[in-house]
């Protein structure tokens, strides 16, 4: 007995044969999205270069209790790079009639160099804006903010700091 | 553009922040919002990197960081989860020996710390209840390398980075228990009576979070982000 096959195939084969042009030009696709996800990539990773890069804003404070000498409330003796300093808040709410005491800002501007007086504020009696606010600048070597109590009793001063930084 | 510090991610819960930028003297400031006061004992040497990032060496003998109790009660965790990175490196001289605490042994608080036992080097989270102690560990903290340490206690789990990967981390049986209620100093490289345990080698910003529910959580990613930010500088 002789058996035909039934069934046409060749309309399946023209879809398989299409399907496979198609994967053809999907996988030439692929090619040209894998490219561009690298080029997005090696956008990202400058733009995460640059964010990384970005000072930030950073506080610090506490409080410091005068004893007669010269001391230090704030000190970046050897920063990592420019830094930038912005400014220093001290609270005169405890000094009385009697206190007499001097601030001062130092910078070194040189490396190796020391850290040498940029200005001193004397601060006699009773403030009547207790908080006193003193801009500090940029600088690449150091800077140093100190306190000396010269007259009168040891009084406690509450200070904040406010800088930009990396990292 | 400025970035805020507060605004920053990892920064959301976080209660100390000791980024060493003062390069000198016999204290340091915490940039985190409890400004907690934190005396160098000691004399530790101020040793800036290659890349100018400014670290504290520990000698492994007598020096080491501190903070009074009272200073630090918001570090009192009991039964909320936490947080601690930061970057190390440091040199095999006591066995063990503490990066940063604040317990009493068997009875109160919690303690990170390194030991070498033969080839096997070892970063514990321990803490310490009811006149004994849990803990959860890992190994592979090679001495004389600069590792990003990222460690996180969430209920009776602990988990660690190293540098950018999450390590496999053994806890006593039942996990980590809640410390016990804790009236000691913070201590940054040595033990709680601060005679012994003293840490040998480089630290830089040392860094705790926590708080109640899911805060004080920082996730790998997170803990990723710092790592790329700040492992170009060592």
């Amino acid at each position: 007995m002789k058996v035909f096959n039934s069934v046409d195939l060749s309309d399946i084969d023209d879809q398989l044969d299409d399907i496979e042009d198609r994967l053809i030009l999907i996988d030439a696709d692929l090619i040209i999205i894998d490219n561009e996800v690298g080029q997005i990539h090696t956008v990202v990773n400058a733009i995460q270069a640059m964010t990384d890069s970005l000072p930030i804003l950073t506080e610090t404070g506490g409080t410091l209790t005068t004893d007669g000498t010269a001391q230090t409330i704030y000190i970046n003796n050897a920063p990592d790079g420019v830094y930038k300093p912005i400014c220093i808040m001290i609270d005169f709410a405890n000094q009385t009639v009697t206190e007499t005491t001097v601030v001062r800002e130092l910078y070194r501007i040189i490396t190796g160099g020391a850290l040498s007086v940029h200005d001193e504020y004397e601060f006699i009696g009773v403030v009547d804006d207790p908080i006193v606010k003193i801009d500090l600048s940029p600088n690449r070597f150091g800077i140093q903010v100190t306190i000396e109590k010269t007259v009168g009793t040891n009084r406690d001063y509450d200070w904040a700091v406010f800088y930009e930084a990396t990292p | 553009m400025t970035v805020h510090y507060d605004d920053i991610d990892v920064n959301e819960d976080i209660l100390l922040d000791l980024p060493f930028r003062e390069g000198t003297g016999a204290i340091t400031q915490d940039v985190a919002k409890p400004h907690h006061p934190v005396d160098l004992i000691g004399a530790p040497t101020w040793t800036p990197l290659a890349s100018n990032l400014m670290t504290l060496n520990l000698d492994g003998a007598t020096q080491y960081l501190e903070c009074a109790g009272a200073d630090c009660a918001d570090l009192d965790f009991t039964t909320h989860s936490y947080s601690i990175w930061g970057w190390l490196n440091w040199t095999v001289d006591d066995f063990s020996q503490i990066l940063i605490a604040r317990y009493e042994l068997d009875q109160s608080g919690w303690e990170l710390y390194l030991t070498n036992v033969g080839a096997l080097n070892y970063l514990s989270l321990r803490h310490h209840h009811g006149g004994t102690r849990t803990a959860g560990y890992s190994l592979g903290w090679t001495p004389g390398v600069d590792w990003f340490f990222g460690v996180v206690r969430w209920g009776t789990g602990v988990f660690m980075i190293r540098n950018n990967v999450q390590v496999t981390v053994t806890t006593s049986v039942g996990g980590l228990q809640n410390p016990g209620t804790c009236n000691e100093d913070l201590v940054i490289g040595t033990r709680y009576t601060k005679d012994n345990n003293f840490l040998k080698g480089m630290l830089w910003r040392p860094r705790v979070a926590g708080g109640a529910g899911l805060s004080g959580i920082i996730t790998p990613n997170r803990f990723n982000q710092v790592y790329v930010r700040e492992g170009v500088w060592f």
